[in-house]
């Protein structure tokens, strides 16, 4: 039964020897269209798999490239700080070193940088680890240079560039860390050093008392980075007090000439004998500008208080007690001797000149009838706001009470000195400021002083500071420099202050290194830059 | 014979026309359904893939800001005059110093200018942040002409040259507008900028001990996916340094 549904469709000459290939090769071209669609398909999963996963890989990568690249910025700090840590500060120069980092430094070189770090510049580093890659590259360039007579004061800026970047990948990041930096040269102020012991042993000992946590750097107020502790084998507290003796008595010494007697007499306004200044306390007289006080003989006791705008100092000899007055401000003095006659003058220079030895040094409190008592209270103020006291004994210095500064702000028991613009130099000197005899040139805190004692000054002794007593906490707010430190179970810790530490500060008032030298007086991470 | 040989040979029956009518047919339905599926599963994929990418970009916009937070103001942050980032009236603020004016002269206490060298007229209402190495003060900046910036108020404390710093803080908002569901991103006091749209909740924290920062944030079009960023501001760590 005939059942076609169309005609026929006549053969093709290929098919002409019987072979009905339509009904075959359509489905082997099913069979290929869908294998086509499917392996499009699928390859169209796998590219987009592909895409997906290099684009996630990018961004993951990107993230390990900038890692790198930080990598290389922190790499460069920990080497510079390494460097910084290895070098035995303060560096000691000949004059010739000095004078030529001078002038290089004011022509805006960073020769001193080089010579402080003792490597060529710039610093380069370079590490892998895994398949991470970073190298960097630290270049300084001067910021401004201090000079001053007989040191200078440097701020360079450096920028550690890094470049990081994975083995597997072509491309590289780059960062940067901007840090600063500051350094002092020549016979610097010895209150630049926070902390420093320059004599036999020197470096031994500071070590071992950091290391044994008897004497604690603290971070400066300003909260920067700690300063480096310096340390040095050769005698840098000068053996002469006799620039601030010059400065105090307004006179002129010129070496290798000493100060003499009649030099003496003439500057406190005695008479003109060849005979030794009688004990007492004296101001030397100038026609221009007041002096300095002059105390001849060991005191007894010397107390400082800061009271009613005016700053108090009571003075002890053997021969009676001397009071004073005064107020820079005003330049007014009142002063009143054993006689009980007060006599009114000019404010003094603040340098207080002591030819002997203190027994008893403090902060007092205000009696109403004028005169001071020592007293063990953090709140009494020793020293007026905005003054800037300098004590230069002969001989040794006692501390028993605390020597706080006005207007400090008082946080967590500690004194802040943020808004004070007051500074004390104490300055044991070990030789006689007439005969040039040696003396006792050492600061003792004595046994007696409270056991959390704070002194808010800079603290200079060339035989040496001891702390008496087995439960001080001393706290020195300022700077300890001196040729050895003697703690006795007592824990000291300084927190220096960024005024004088500053590579801008003056150091008026501060005793000078005896020989010129090289050191790094800050340093600080400023920011991070990415390129 | 023959013929009907002939006849039987080529072409298709009807049975076997429908049956492969049929195939292909269901053949066909697979393949749009298949596609159909395909289709929206993409679409799917890609909306889902472009909101990542928008959540990725607007956290590393956010990333960078936080990156900026702090830097050039080492100093006033570790006196505590500036923080890095801080939450005011729903937004987060970060700052940065934006320029560092070089100071020509010292300012004093009382005064309300500051003498500067190439005063830009733009610093006129950003804030002016003076520094030394032990103290600072904040005040804003009502004009900027001539070298000489005008402050809103006097100052509290005298700086010296070259030890006194300034710097013109640039400040930038982040926050969300719940109600357009955008993520607004502001800077200085130019309008808000969309950051990011089409969000359904936004959070950032900042621990000011850790100095790290932890942006959350979620879209509408699926609230319960979060995408995260939680980094450490490098230049507000600076001011926590010693």
């Amino acid at each position: 039964m005939p059942s076609k549904s169309w005609p026929e469709t006549p053969c093709s000459e290929k098919c002409a020897d019987g072979r009905i290939t339509g009904r075959t090769g359509s489905i082997t071209m099913g069979v290929v269209f869908a294998s086509f669609l499917i392996s499009t398909l699928g390859l169209g999963l796998c590219l987009l798999t592909w895409t997906y996963r290099q684009w996630s890989a990018y961004k993951s990568d990107a993230v390990l490239i900038r890692e790198a690249a930080e990598n290389g910025a922190r790499a460069g700090q920990a080497a510079l700080d390494e460097i910084l840590a290895g070098r035995p500060f303060p560096l000691i120069l000949a004059e010739g070193e000095y004078e030529a980092l001078r002038a290089a430094t004011l022509a805006g070189e960073t020769d001193a940088v080089a010579a402080a770090l003792g490597t060529g510049l710039p610093l380069t580093a370079a590490e892998t680890a895994g398949g991470w890659e970073w190298s960097s590259e630290t270049e300084f360039r001067s910021v401004r240079v201090a000079d001053s007579e007989s040191f200078f004061g440097a701020a360079f800026a450096a920028t550690i560039e890094a470049r990081g970047r994975l083995s597997r990948r072509p491309q590289n990041k780059r960062t940067a860390l901007d840090l600063g930096l500051s350094l002092m040269a020549g016979r610097v102020p010895l209150s630049s050093f926070p902390f420093l012991l320059a004599g036999e042993n020197g470096p031994e000992n500071a070590a071992a008392l950091l290391a044994e946590g008897r004497v604690v750097l603290a971070p400066p107020e300003s909260g920067s980075a700690s300063p480096l502790p310096a340390a040095a084998g050769l005698p840098l507290i000068p053996t002469d007090p006799e620039p601030l003796v010059a400065e105090a008595l307004r006179i002129k010494i010129f070496s290798p000439d000493k100060l003499t007697v009649l030099q003496l007499r003439r500057a406190l306004g005695l008479p003109l004998v060849d005979e030794p200044v009688p004990d007492g306390v004296y101001l030397a007289v100038s026609e221009a500008v007041p002096g300095g006080i002059f105390i001849q003989g060991d005191v007894d006791e010397m107390i400082l208080a800061a009271g009613d705008g005016r700053q108090h100092l009571q003075v002890r000899l053997e021969e009676g007690l001397w009071r004073m007055i005064f107020s820079p401000a005003e330049d007014v003095l009142e002063m009143t001797g054993p006689d009980g006659i007060p006599s009114l003058g000019r404010a003094p220079l603040p340098v207080v000149l002591i030819n002997g030895s203190v027994a008893s040094l403090g902060g007092g409190l205000i009696e109403t009838d004028g005169t001071l008592s020592l007293t063990d209270s953090p709140d009494a103020p020793s020293l007026l706001a905005g003054l800037s006291l300098t004590l230069v004994s002969a001989g040794e210095i006692v501390i028993s009470t605390h020597l706080i500064q006005d207007g400090v702000r008082w946080k967590d028991g500690i004194p802040y000195l943020k808004d004070a613009s007051t500074q004390l130099f104490i300055y044991a000197s070990g030789r006689d400021l007439v005969t040039g005899a040696r003396a006792d040139g050492r600061i003792r805190v004595a046994a007696e002083a409270p056991a959390g004692l704070h002194l808010q000054a800079s603290l200079t002794a060339r035989d040496g500071v001891r702390l008496e007593g087995t439960r001080h906490e001393v706290t020195v707010s300022g700077g300890l420099q001196a040729s050895g430190l003697e703690t006795a179970g007592a824990l000291l810790t300084i927190r220096p202050d960024d005024r004088l530490t500053s590579d801008l500060a003056d150091g008026a008032g501060s005793p000078r290194a005896a020989v010129p030298v090289l050191f790094i007086s800050g340093r600080e991470i400023l920011q991070w830059t990415d390129r | 014979m023959r013929k009907r040989a002939e006849d039987r040979s080529p072409g298709f029956s009807l049975l076997e026309a429908l049956l492969s009518l049929t195939i292909f047919f269901l053949i066909f339905a697979g393949s749009l359904e298949f596609f159909g599926t395909a289709r929206r599963v993409f679409f799917r994929l890609l909306s889902r893939q472009e909101n990542h990418q928008a959540a990725w970009a607007a956290l590393d916009r956010i990333r960078s800001d936080v990156l900026l937070a702090g830097r050039g103001l080492v100093r006033p942050m570790r006196l505590g005059i500036v923080a890095p980032a801080e939450e005011a009236g729903g937004r987060w603020v970060l700052v940065r110093a934006g320029a560092a004016p070089v100071l020509t002269a010292g300012p004093r206490a009382g005064e309300t200018t500051v003498a500067v060298a190439g005063a830009n007229p733009d610093w006129a209402g950003k804030t002016l942040c003076l520094y030394d190495r032990t103290r600072g003060e904040k005040a804003v900046i009502l004009e900027a002409v001539g070298g000489i910036l005008t402050l809103s108020s006097p100052l509290d404390c005298d700086y010296r040259i070259p030890e006194a710093s300034a710097a013109v803080l640039q400040t930038t908002s982040l926050f969300l507008d719940a109600g357009q569901g955008v993520l607004r991103r502001k800077s200085d006091s130019s309008s808000a900028q969309p950051l990011l749209e089409d969000v359904h909740s936004f959070t950032f924290i900042y621990d000011s001990e850790t100095c790290l920062a932890e942006a959350r944030l979620s879209l509408a079009s699926a609230p319960e996916e979060f995408h995260a960023l939680k980094i450490l501001a490098r230049n507000a760590l600076l001011g926590k340094m010693r």
